[in-house]
């Protein structure tokens, strides 16, 4: 019998009236700010799994001091207003820490709400420059846009001989897409490149992308720079694709997902990106948490899976070995170094890590290493 | 554990309420818990099936209307210009959910999109791109059947899943080859949610839908479907063959039971779930109702057995109190009413107890008054011979406190004479029949010793081992004094100090055994003083008497020794002369009588002398009684006061013819008896002193047709000591209890008595026979019948006369000893004849006034009846100056002339309604100090 047993009932009534007093210890609470719908739903929903993953995991290696850990999760659809609300819900309620946001313009918009209730916000994906070495309550699992947009400009100028490059940017992330862009631009023009095309564009259902292919490709670039989401850029590939079937496509690493290729097909094939992640690392760390990934949400973990995963893990690790009268940010930026799921993670004085990017290209509809 | 009553009985009574309530609520539960188990259960498995059959449907419906799509377009030739366009156009628009169709070519690429109007302005976007990448388009491709998408979202943003079916669509142009492609068509899945949330009804229920990989599709929060949230790990999903199962599950720290049902189209679950708080509320309310109400009858049940017990301890209390009290000897104690049977038969026990205790102690008071008031001394020893207690009487009698003698022996009354034998027979006596009586001298504290009375008894347990000797005794000294004086007064002449009549016949009758068995003669001799009469006129009685005192000195010392002088009369005397070998050898012991009696004596200055006549016989030459002897002794006086006084004359043994005329036949009594010729009169008893009449005395006469009626001294001295004499003495006793019960009947209550002889009293059937007697009589009172025993008869066989006494006395009927003081060893005997009546003879009534002897012995036997605690009647009363003295001596009851005759019994009521005690009598009464006991 699947309901309640006699015995269990029995019990269940003395111990309703004797345990009233013998509540578990409170647990702790992790509060999530991502887009988990919609367009960017991808980035969100994978570092909202990292995260849960994460705090999974640790629960069931019996929580933090006997404290179980409580994932509160929070949408922020992409969209400032909305991400504001769900920031002062999340403090409202008290969480311990933020893992998110997953973009860089809502981490922009939060980044104050956090900053007056002193609430430690640690992001596995936000790039944006605009936040580094800042002695403020915003830590990242990650570098600024800057170190990745150099990285590309100089793969694309120096192996791949790109000389012409017309760009295209979503106006919706404008905090990363802007800055990686113009780091792009510094860079690649520094190398003797020219940026021949800069077409910004905002996000949603009413993209015209044909429009867009057409215009990137008027003045017939080396390639075509995209700074969007996976799912834009698999849309914009088709068409670029379509119209030119031999032009070069590279995107930045917000693309770099697995819905890049499911979408994109045969028209992202030959596309050159950088990543978060090395899908092929032999890394037992990285192995078992794979595994464990895959094995919960039957879905490979993008490299928002794996900082979301990381991220979460800084924040646990830190209150684990918080003392007494330390706050959540000293105790991260004491312990400065966390043993990453790829590669170690290692906090500077600002709260601001270095994560290593590799230069990859699709091929048959998987991401291949270059370097 | 000691706790109070009252503690068992809450505690016993509380705890079978609790098992009884914890009995019926495992009954209830085990009933009743698996049916709203089942409920609950049927309710989420029918929820479950309908969400799942709902799902089902809609995408079942989604997959026709495609496969009906892929019909109408292969069935068509050609599909010149926009035809396809407007066909899957119209399916997007038409159909609800549809995100948008796409055909494919056998290239991967997109011919054709259908979409809703308001998506198609972005239709270029669609046409041309590649879906190589999607896998279920390559899977549709490949097995040429259709296929499911793993959920995904839009480029929209929803939340979708698409369905590739293969299609073969014809050419723009007729002839053109038809291409190989596939129909994809992505549906909305906001339907499902929508689907969710209408199944969900309330908040009470929670329906989601998760795809193959636990990701939620459908959620009554339609948001919620877009997260692609994973529950895999939360909820035991169902394979695709899986039938449906009821499982718990926890969502979001709510605890839930619900139905896990398989969407079978697309591999997918539908979950129908109610917090399992919310599922069994009924189940939790019934068990708090229970529980509440348990509880309550539980508390109830608690107080209901204290207040039970109190109220049961209180009525205990009562009766422990009722105990107290009687433990605390108020033995009366009201029985308090508890009305509880048990409680009630205890009281009424400890009632009976009480009672019984009471019994006893009245009975112990009783005996203890008997033991302090006896005026018997009472000694008790214990088993060791240990004195334990002794009563007032014996501190009176003995002079010991009762703390002299508690724990000594009773050696402590010194060596006594002939102790050690006594003693010997007296454990004898115990050791053999308990009991033992007799007389012993002991010595009283001042020395004195006095004679003691003493009855000893054992006091066995129940075994019979003595564990007390009770010793009863009387202090019989004085008795033994009077007894003593009484036989000198009974034999001896106070005056003289010689040998009364009494005495004489005594002698007489050992002298005449004694000359038989020697071969000698006795002499009889009768002697009168001449002239004494007229010296006593002279000189009045004072210096008679002193001067019969003087003879009487010289008239023994002119005897020998062994020779016996008796005083018989005023100035008569009897002597008896033993062991002569010849008559002569007297001759010289009669002139010295005859001198002595003739001698001058000097007495008050007067110098007084008489001379003396004296008449003699020889026995055994006179060969008759003493009586006899005497008589013929008598007549040879009157010969010599004849023949000139002062000298002695022999009886003429051979002249002597005169008596034999005068015998009697016994044959005549028994044929008189026969006919009926003898009565009975009767002479009343009275009680001069109150006057009362106590009895009759019935005494026999003979109605003799010839002679008229004679007395019984006219026949019965003939038939005396013959069994004639029997018969007589059996009729009277017949004809008294004839006439006591007639009198009984006619409501006379008079006490009869009647004489009898002791050949009679010791008949072998005496007893048997005077109970037939009694048994025809049986309306008359037995202690209304007193036997008189002449009391010389009584002695020849003490024992057995007493014998019969007591058996008498056993069927209540009184002795009287008649003729009291006349017999030789009356007082010796007395105490062995438990009589209850003395008799004073007539004879010493008569001459008691005159005669000091007389006198003497009436005081006597009155202080000897007042010793011995008998009732003492007179006879012979003749004169109201013999009833003052009788009263004067204390004596009460009496008969007599003086007061009636004997009288026919017709003649009694009468008389007894009739007589008045003399007004002297009840006068002297008034004044008198004569102690209660006497008067009986």
């Amino acid at each position: 019998m699947a309901g309640l047993s006699l015995m269990r009932l029995l019990i269940l009534l003395v111990s309703a009236s004797i345990l009233g007093g013998c509540a578990p210890p409170e647990p702790y609470r992790i509060g999530f700010l991502g887009g988990i719908s919609g367009r960017y739903a991808d980035l969100g929903i994978g570092g909202r799994n990292g995260a849960a993953l994460a705090i999974e995991m640790r629960n069931a290696a019996g929580g933090i001091n006997g404290r179980k850990i409580e994932l509160v999760v929070e949408d922020d659809k992409q969209d400032s207003d909305v991400a504001k609300q769900a920031v002062s819900r999340l403090i409202a309620r008290k969480v311990d820490a933020i893992i998110g946001p997953m973009t860089s313009q809502i981490a922009i918009d939060s980044v104050p709400l956090i900053n007056a209730a002193r609430m430690v916000m640690v992001s596995p994906t936000v790039t944006t420059p605009a936040l580094s070495k800042l002695d403020d309550h915003f830590l990242r699992v990650i570098a600024p846009t800057t170190d990745y947009a150099r990285k590309n400009a100089n793969h694309h100028f120096s192996r791949q001989g790109y000389r012409r490059i017309a760009a295209v940017y979503d106006l919706r992330n404008r905090a990363y897409s802007e800055s990686w862009l113009a780091d792009y631009q510094a860079t690649f023009v520094a190398l003797g490149g020219t940026l021949i095309r800069s077409e910004p564009y905002v996000s949603g259902d009413e993209t015209d992308f044909t429009r867009l292919a057409e215009r990137l490709l008027e003045e017939r670039p080396d390639a075509v720079l995209v700074i969007a989401n996976s799912v834009d850029a698999a849309m914009l590939a088709q068409q670029l694709r379509k119209r030119d079937p031999l032009i070069h496509i590279t995107a930045a690493e917000w693309a770099a997902t697995e819905r890049l290729t499911e979408l994109g097909g045969k028209a992202v094939e030959g596309m050159a990106i950088a990543q978060f992640l090395d899908r092929n690392s032999r890394h037992p760390a990285y192995v078992a948490f794979r595994n464990a990934y895959v094995d919960r949400f039957e879905l490979e973990p993008g490299f928002a899976g794996i900082t979301g995963f990381d991220a979460a893990n800084v924040v646990l690790d830190a209150l684990a070995v918080m003392k007494d009268g330390q706050t959540l940010k000293q105790a991260i930026l004491e312990r400065g170094a966390f043993p990453g799921a790829q590669s170690e993670i290692c906090f500077d004085a600002t709260g601001d890590a270095t994560r290593e990017t590799f230069m990859t290209v699709i091929r048959d509809g998987a991401f291949v290493r270059l370097d | 554990m000691r706790r109070s009553l009252r503690f068992w009985l809450s505690l016993g009574l509380a705890t079978l309420v609790a098992v009884a309530i914890l009995l019926v609520t495992l009954v209830v539960l085990g009933a009743l818990v698996p049916r709203l188990n089942a409920k609950v259960e049927t309710q989420s498995r029918t929820l479950g099936k309908a969400a799942a059959a709902q799902i089902n449907d809609f995408l079942a419906s989604f997959s026709s209307r495609m496969s009906s799509l892929c019909d109408d377009i292969a069935s068509r030739p050609t599909l010149e210009g926009d035809r396809l366009r407007l066909m899957v156009d119209a399916i997007a628009q038409a159909e609800k959910g549809i995100e948008s169709l796409y055909v494919v070519d056998d290239n991967d690429r997109v011919v054709e999109a259908g979409l809703p109007i308001a998506h198609r302005a972005l239709r270029n976007d669609q046409i041309g791109i590649d879906f190589s990448g999607r896998r279920f388009v390559r899977a549709a491709r490949e097995t040429r059947s259709e296929a499911w998408s793993g959920t995904y979202l839009s480029v929209r943003g929803n939340i979708v899943v698409a369905l590739a079916l293969p299609l073969t669509f014809p050419g723009r142009t007729p002839g053109a080859p038809a291409t190989h492609g596939v129909l994809v068509g992505e549906l909305n899945l906001n339907e499902v949610s929508h689907f969710a949330r209408l199944l969900s009804g309330t908040d009470e229920l929670l329906t989601i839908i998760v795809d193959r990989r636990g990701n939620v599709v459908g959620h009554p929060d339609a948001a919620r479907a877009l997260h692609q949230e994973n529950l895999k790990h939360l909820v035991p999903l169902s394979g695709p063959s899986d039938a449906q199962r009821i499982e718990r599950f926890t969502i979001e720290s709510i605890d839930y039971l619900g139905s896990i049902t398989p969407i079978p189209a697309t591999g997918w679950t539908a979950l129908v779930a109610q917090p399992a708080e919310r599922a069994f509320a009924i189940v939790r309310s019934t068990l708090v109702a229970l529980a509440v109400g348990c509880a309550m009858a539980l508390v109830i049940a608690v107080f209901a057995a204290l207040v039970a017990s109190q109220r049961m301890m209180r009525r205990i209390g009562l009766f422990a109190a009722h105990l107290e009290a009687v433990a605390d000897g108020n033995y009366r104690a009201s029985i308090p009413h508890s009305g509880i049977d048990e409680i009630e038969t205890l009281s009424q026990h400890m009632r009976r107890m009480a009672n019984a205790v009471l019994e006893r102690e009245d009975r112990l008071r009783r005996a203890a008054k008997v033991f302090s008031h006896a005026t018997e001394g009472i000694l008790i020893a214990n088993a060791s011979g240990t004195i334990t207690e002794v009563n007032d009487a014996f501190t009176r009698i003995t002079g010991f406190a009762r703390e002299e003698v508690v724990g000594q022996t009773p050696r402590m009354f010194g060596p006594l004479p002939g102790g050690k034998r006594l003693y010997a027979r007296m454990r004898r006596a115990l050791a053999r029949g308990g009991h033992w009586q007799g007389e012993i001298v002991s010595r009283k504290k001042n020395g004195e010793t006095f004679i003691a009375l003493c009855n000893v008894t054992a006091v066995g347990d129940a075994a019979g081992t003595p564990q007390n000797y009770v010793a009863l005794f009387s202090d019989i000294s004085e008795m033994k004094d009077y007894q003593r004086r009484l036989e000198r007064i009974a034999h001896f002449d106070s005056l003289t100090e010689l040998p009364n009549r009494v005495l004489l016949a005594d002698r007489m009758r050992h002298a005449m055994a004694q000359s038989l068995r020697r071969g000698l003669s006795l002499a009889v001799i009768y002697l009168d003083l001449d002239g004494f009469k007229s010296i006593n006129d002279r000189h009045g009685h004072e210096l008679g008497d002193k001067l019969l005192v003087a003879i009487s000195g010289a008239m023994k010392n002119a005897l020998r020794d062994g020779d016996t002088i008796a005083r018989i009369g005023g100035d008569e005397f009897v002597a008896v002369l033993m062991d002569l070998a010849d008559e002569r050898d007297c001759f010289p012991v009669l002139d010295r009588l005859l001198r002595a009696a003739s001698s001058p004596f000097l007495i008050d200055g007067h110098t007084l002398q008489v001379s003396a006549s004296i008449g003699l016989t020889f026995y055994p030459e006179d060969n008759v009684d003493a009586e006899q002897l005497m008589r013929h002794a008598d007549q040879a006086m009157y010969q010599a006061k004849q023949a000139g006084r002062n000298r002695h004359a022999v009886f003429d043994v051979a002249g002597d013819v005169a008596a034999a005329s005068l015998s009697r036949n016994a044959e005549e009594i028994r044929t008189g008896l026969a006919r009926g010729e003898f009565r009975l009169h009767y002479q009343p008893k009275v009680n001069m002193a109150t006057g009362a009449v106590v009895g009759a005395e019935a005494l026999i006469r003979w109605q003799h047709p010839e002679r008229g009626l004679l007395l019984p001294g006219d026949f019965l001295p003939f038939v005396e000591n013959r069994p004639i004499c029997v018969d007589v003495g059996e009729w009277v006793i017949n004809s008294a209890l004839k006439q006591v019960e007639a009198w009984s009947n006619a409501g006379l209550n008079l006490p009869v008595s009647v004489n009898i002889g002791a050949r009679q009293l010791l008949q072998e059937d005496f007893m048997d026979r005077l109970r037939e007697a009694l048994a025809r009589h049986q309306d008359m009172p037995t202690e209304h019948l007193e036997l008189e025993i002449l009391e010389t008869s009584a002695l020849d066989d003490i024992a057995r006369t007493s014998e019969v006494v007591r058996a008498c006395r056993d069927l209540g009927i009184r002795f009287a000893l008649d003729d009291f003081g006349t017999g030789y060893s009356s007082l010796t005997y007395l105490r062995g004849l438990p009589a209850d009546v003395l008799k004073i003879d007539r004879s010493f009534v008569g001459g008691m006034l005159d005669d000091a002897n007389d006198l003497a012995i009436v005081t006597g036997i009155i202080g000897f009846a007042r010793a011995f605690n008998r009732q003492v009647i007179a006879e012979g009363v003749e004169t109201v100056e013999h009833g003052l003295k009788l009263l004067s001596l204390g004596c009460e009851l009496a008969q007599g002339y003086g007061i009636a005759r004997p009288m026919p019994a017709e003649e009694i009521p009468a008389w007894t309604r009739r007589w008045k005690p003399d007004a002297r009598w009840l006068a002297h009464d008034r004044g008198s100090t004569t102690p209660p006991s006497i008067q009986g």
